[in-house]
């Protein structure tokens, strides 16, 4: 039994793949918020992403001997999450809107059909945050993907190119387009 | 990234950030329990159960070859030739000179002794055709009336033990019985432990 507090996330998956499995339910406390919250803002369904956070997490569980540790374990999760996204959206018979997506286009903004707030919740945030939300759920997927790792999973540019298989300059690119264009957006409504 | 000198950037940075702290995301028990559960499962039991059968299959199957080999081996080496190989190592002088060294001297005795109080009413008026070849000079090797290479072809039924059987059979039904009995008798020698249906009649 290790001194969970003090271990980074790769002492505890690597605890955990040699047996220790209270490190695991650490690693786990620390990342399923930001994991699900990431799910949910990414499909539009909580339900799909509650479904899709147990795959992720399974996997997780069953490829604990597959980690490397030093491939950092938020960049591992969040890739792992990204692939059960992409096989959500080729389930549903949709292109993944993460590939072959040209950054400034609007042509593949995913409509959500169900938001993950309740009506009561977006009641309780202040307008500007309403009108921000909103306006986040027109970004072009791939643009949307990057300001979700950036700001729900804290994830770096480094690791954001890492999670998305990409060149750190084209996740500037698309941080960059994004912002502009929720500014834009907050403009307009205002 | 050069967006970050500019206010209007920071300001939807903080936001974003302001916003996703509000969403009230939490993960209901019930699925925890689940991942939990599965995280303590594979760890306790970290690959697919290994049944004691299959724990010691080595074992089971080296003592089933050792049992069989030593139960079926012996029976192997005892068991009859193949037809095809008494067939190719009996020639007709050989079945010959086996009638005339073994069954011989019995069947010089006249059969009559045990044989026609045998043959049933039906067949009885055989008896003189019995009593012929009885008494007539047993086959052997020298015997013109036996097989030798001139007359293979004729015995040539009793290259097969169904078709001498078969032989056997009809001699029996056109009521040659003493040729059936010679017959059947050399069968027996030649197969000792052949087993078929077929009987003589009493």
């Amino acid at each position: 039994m290790g001194d969970y507090p003090t271990m980074d996330d790769a002492q505890l998956m690597l605890a955990y793949a040699s047996g220790d499995a209270d490190a695991f339910e650490v690693l786990y406390g620390r990342h399923k918020r930001a994991l699900l919250q990431y799910m949910t803002n990414s499909c539009g369904s909580e339900a799909i992403a509650s479904e899709m956070f147990q795959d992720v997490w399974l996997k997780v569980i069953n490829g604990r001997d597959t980690y490397q540790a030093h491939s950092p374990f938020n960049a591992w999760l969040f890739r792992i999450a990204r692939h059960r996204l992409i096989d959500h959206y080729r389930s549903q018979g949709r292109v993944p809107p993460m590939e072959n997506i040209n950054d400034d286009t609007t042509k593949n903004v995913l409509q959500f059909s169900h938001s993950p707030l309740t009506p009561e919740q977006l009641a309780s945030i202040n307008q500007r945050e309403n009108e921000l939300y909103n306006a986040l759920q027109q970004l072009p997927e791939v643009q949307r993907e990057a300001v979700l790792l950036r700001h729900i999973a804290g994830m770096s540019i480094a690791e954001i190119a890492s999670v998305v298989e990409t060149g750190t300059e084209t996740i500037k690119s698309r941080l960059r387009y994004a912002i502009s264009k929720l500014r834009t957006m907050l403009e307009v409504l205002s | 990234m050069s967006h970050k000198s500019d206010p209007s950037h920071k300001l939807i940075d903080k936001d974003l950030a302001a916003l996703f702290d509000r969403q009230e995301i939490t993960v209901p028990k019930s699925i925890d329990d689940i991942i939990l559960e599965a995280s303590r499962q594979v760890q306790v039991d970290p690959s697919p159960p290994v049944t004691q059968f299959k724990k010691y299959s080595p074992w089971f199957a080296i003592a089933a070859v050792l049992v069989l080999a030593v139960t079926l081996g012996p029976l192997l080496l005892k068991a009859p030739q193949s037809e095809t190989q008494e067939l190719r190592e009996l020639s007709p002088q050989e079945i010959m000179s086996i009638l005339a060294n073994d069954t011989g001297p019995n069947l010089r005795k006249p059969a009559a002794k045990s044989f026609p109080n045998s043959v049933p009413v039906s067949i009885a008026d055989t008896s003189l055709e019995f009593e012929a070849v009885s008494r007539s000079p047993l086959p052997s090797s020298a015997d013109s009336t036996f097989p030798s290479q001139s007359n293979e072809d004729e015995f040539g039924y009793r290259k097969s033990r169904g078709t001498w059987l078969r032989k056997i059979q009809k001699l029996v039904l056109t009521k040659q019985l003493y040729k059936a009995k010679v017959e059947y008798d050399l069968f027996r020698k030649i197969h000792p432990t052949y087993r078929s249906g077929f009987k003589l009649p009493e």
